[in-house]
């Protein structure tokens, strides 16, 4: 089963990547933030995978070189690095997001050995033609260096071939989450947020074929239909799969959810583009959804809850908010005033590096319960 | 306690004061005078705005009333409740969040005498996502244009120059379209050779703190900041900080301070805002903060290829150079460049591997004894690189620390802890004696 190879691979995936590594002979590049075109690193032949936090972890390390008051996802990126959990990852690139993240990057090339790094900027303007231009200039200014690295160019046939691998694992994940929207649900919320965790840090083609067969296992579902409250999940830094088992044990189903670890890598690819250096800006620069750091005014990402709301009729939501993330703290009220106004019932929650479920549980159950009984 | 050196309050004090004055009733009557009125908040590229036809248009906090807010605890504390009430967590910056309860009061636009002003339109440079999204929400709700120039934090210097420079661009045919008003090159020409000269002027006077024994101390530092911050380019804002250079050179070369002592020199990055008297209070052992990332707030300080501390190098030729309007607007560009490496706020500059060094090398040129470093739990923007630094520090055998605080929510906050935390480092880290007159002074003054 398909689910079961991307459970596998997100419990295990430092023994993913050595074996990888040890398999083809190739290296391996961390990447902090989902900013990263990890296109370009795939056409070098090099395998990118998302820098993740155990939330079990105790952040005992990177508490020396980042202050207490930064989220546990930036601190719990760098305790992994600093543990040594990460020792085969052979460089490390980040592509400006939050500032906490950028942190992470810093102390991680001040302390721990890589041969090559890589910080690039960016603007987040998306509306005048100067971000664009400048957006690409710092693209290419990456690409070089990177290939200074690697010893060799990356061949345009190389960075096509990539890029469409990419699109096609965001077109295949986004068929997934179509399923989603099915009345109920034909994969649970936790199972399909393994799925994107997965293409993090998966080789993409052998994901691709994972997802392919998961698509086929899906539509041959039979789904008995059930009255459980369809919940729609906001959220920022760690990757909630967690929360998400909790909110479904509690009879709830979680149709979408919105943060930097779910739609948020993969959303938006829907521009085709010839030419495979403009397809890569088009899409990180224009399409990708930002996050609330980068989307500081918020309008883009209301718009974007409200419809994903709609589409997958969602009939409640949790806004499940990061301590320490204080750009998000500023649209939770927005986002609470526009869910108001829809009727739709919305639970606030805030989580540290990990969460007590004899604290959260409660608080979902009489939510849920709330929910259900207005149904 | 016998003194060290003679102590003598500023004579630009009182201009300080004046201007600051001047320019808060300016506030309330610039429109009326026929000026634009732009709500924006830590004003920078002030220049750009007085093409539209005076220099002296109105800067419009969100918070008209922030200082004195910030100076009555019980006002603080109504304020920080009142945005906790509307769902605003305690991570959401606690300087905004006055601006913020300010703004949803209805305070933003009404003078102490109950004249209203409605600001022509919001501006804001995006070196903050919170300081963005603050003056994004006041031009909502005074339903006013917002305008926004987005500096990078790295990357290529003369390519970031260029996308700053497009976008100034962009916002004057934006405020044309917004107001009708014609631009006048001349104008800005003229202001952005002052706000040149008073950046450098105000890095000099930093520089002179050099100085053994300083001839300022922090807390001049931090209200002496603030004239620049709001008219760096009028000419007044010139008037004031040549006045100033003189009288610091004049106070460097006869030994005169502000405190009398100096048995420690410090550096200090930043401070909780409702107890400025931080910045005071190692003075009751003698010692004084010199330097440090708050009291050097927007100087154009740089360092040079042999990373020594001196005024950004070329503002003289950059002052020479302008013609034409493209120049000023490339000069204001170069301007907010320097804040990649002059500025060390890790909200300016995100290579914090430099960043750390670069401030230990400040501390060392400015001839400290120690760090004094923040970290500030509602502010996510700055002092971030306060662990590194320590981390540093520490290898280099220079005695740091290193406090949590909070901008203003005093219900987070306990100022004993604090001054328990600086009595320790002043006494067991640098060996310094509280004076016997002053024991039983506080952190909170």
């Amino acid at each position: 089963m398909a689910l079961d190879k991307f459970r596998q691979v997100v419990e295990n995936r430092h023994e993913y990547a050595r074996n990888w590594k040890s398999e083809t002979g190739g290296k391996v590049c961390g990447c902090i933030c989902a900013n990263v075109p990890e296109e370009y690193i795939y056409a070098g032949g090099v395998l990118p995978v998302r820098i993740l936090p155990d939330p079990k972890t105790p952040q005992t390390l990177a508490k020396d070189h980042i202050q207490a008051n930064k989220c546990a996802m930036c601190r719990g990126c760098l305790e992994e690095g600093l543990r040594g959990r990460y020792d085969y990852i052979d460089a490390l690139v980040y592509v400006q997001g939050c500032l906490s993240q950028s942190l992470t990057f810093s102390s991680w090339v001040m302390h721990v050995p890589l041969a090559w790094n890589y910080r690039m900027f960016q603007p987040f303007r998306q509306d005048i033609p100067a971000a664009r231009k400048i957006y690409s200039d710092f693209l290419e200014e990456l690409r070089l260096s990177f290939e200074k690295w690697l010893g060799s160019p990356i061949s345009e046939e190389s960075l096509a071939k990539s890029v469409a691998i990419y699109r096609e694992n965001r077109q295949l994940m986004k068929q997934v989450y179509e399923l989603r929207k099915k009345h109920p649900p034909l994969i649970s919320g936790s199972d399909a947020q393994r799925m994107v965790l997965a293409s993090m840090l998966m080789d993409k083609k052998e994901h691709n074929d994972l997802v392919r067969q998961l698509l086929k296992e899906m539509r041959e579902l039979k789904q008995p239909g059930n009255d459980r409250p369809r919940v729609m999940l906001i959220g920022s830094g760690i990757a909630p799969v967690d929360f998400t088992e909790l909110v479904e044990s509690v009879g709830a189903d979680v149709v979408v959810e919105d943060h930097c670890l779910g739609i948020r890598y993969f959303w938006g690819d829907d521009v085709i583009d010839e030419d495979p250096t403009s397809a890569i800006i088009t899409y990180y620069h224009e399409k990708k959804p930002q996050c609330a750091y980068q989307d500081w005014s918020g309008e883009k990402s209301q718009k974007r809850v409200s419809q994903l709301a709609k589409e997958y009729d969602a009939e409640a939501v949790i806004w499940l908010e990061q301590v320490f993330c204080g750009t998000n703290q500023w649209q939770i009220p927005e986002d609470i005033a526009l869910f108001e106004q829809k009727g739709i019932p919305i639970l606030r929650m805030q989580r540290g590096r990990s969460f007590p479920q004899g604290r959260f549980r409660p608080q979902v159950e009489a939510f849920l319960d709330k929910v259900k009984g207005k149904k | 306690m016998k003194q060290q050196y003679e102590s003598r309050p500023l004579e630009s004090w009182a201009k300080m004061k004046e201007l600051r004055r001047w320019r808060f009733k300016n506030n309330w009557e610039a429109q009326k005078k026929g000026n634009l009125a732009i709500v924006s908040e830590a004003m920078m590229l002030r220049a750009l705005w007085a093409g539209f036809g005076s220099p002296y248009y109105a800067v419009m906090s969100v918070s008209p009333y922030w200082t004195g807010a910030k100076r009555n605890p019980d006002e603080l504390h109504r304020l920080l409740a009142f945005t906790d009430s509307k769902g605003y967590g305690p991570e959401v910056c606690g300087a905004l969040r006055i601006h913020l309860a300010h703004l949803l009061e209805g305070k933003t636009t009404v003078s102490p005498t109950g004249e209203t002003v409605l600001p022509d339109f919001g501006w804001q440079l995006n070196f903050c996502p919170q300081v963005s999204r603050l003056v994004y929400e006041a031009t909502k709700k005074l339903n006013i244009p917002y305008i926004q120039i987005e500096p990078l934090s790295g990357g290529d210097v003369e390519k970031s120059r260029e996308y700053i420079v497009a976008q100034l661009y962009e916002a004057i045919e934006k405020v044309k379209k917004i107001t009708g008003r014609e631009y006048n090159p001349e104008l800005l020409i003229e202001a952005t050779k002052n706000e040149l000269k008073t950046l450098k002027l105000f890095a000099q006077v930093c520089e002179l703190n050099k100085s053994v024994p300083a001839p300022l101390c922090a807390r001049d530092l931090i209200s002496l900041t603030l004239v620049k911050t709001v008219m760096a380019h009028t000419k007044e804002s010139v008037e004031f900080y040549e006045g100033l250079l003189d009288e610091v050179k004049y106070r460097a070369q006869n030994q005169i301070t502000s405190t009398g002592f100096e048995t420690k020199r410090l550096l200090m990055d930043a401070f909780p805002w409702p107890f400025p008297h931080a910045l005071r209070y190692p003075e009751t052992y003698g010692a004084v903060v010199v330097c440090g990332d708050h009291p050097f707030l927007d100087a154009q300080l740089e360092e040079d290829e042999n990373g020594n501390w001196v005024p950004r190098i070329g503002t003289d030729e950059k002052i020479k150079s302008l013609k034409t309007m493209d120049d000023a607007l490339r000069a204001l560009a170069w301007l907010w460049e320097g804040g990649l490496k002059v500025n060390r706020h890790s909200m300016h500059n995100w290579h914090i591997e430099d960043a750390a060094e670069m401030q230990i090398r400040m501390a060392e040129q400015w001839h400290c004894d120690g760090l004094i470093l923040a970290a500030m739990r509602d502010c996510f923007q700055q002092m971030c690189f306060g662990m590194e630094t320590k981390l540093l520090a520490d290898a280099k055998g220079i005695p740091a620390m290193l406090f949590y605080s909070i901008l203003t929510d005093l219900r987070q906050f306990n100022p004993d802890t604090l001054q328990k935390q600086f009595d320790t480092f002043l006494s067991d880290d640098l060996g310094l004696t509280k004076f016997e007159e002053r024991k039983e002074e506080s952190i909170v003054g």
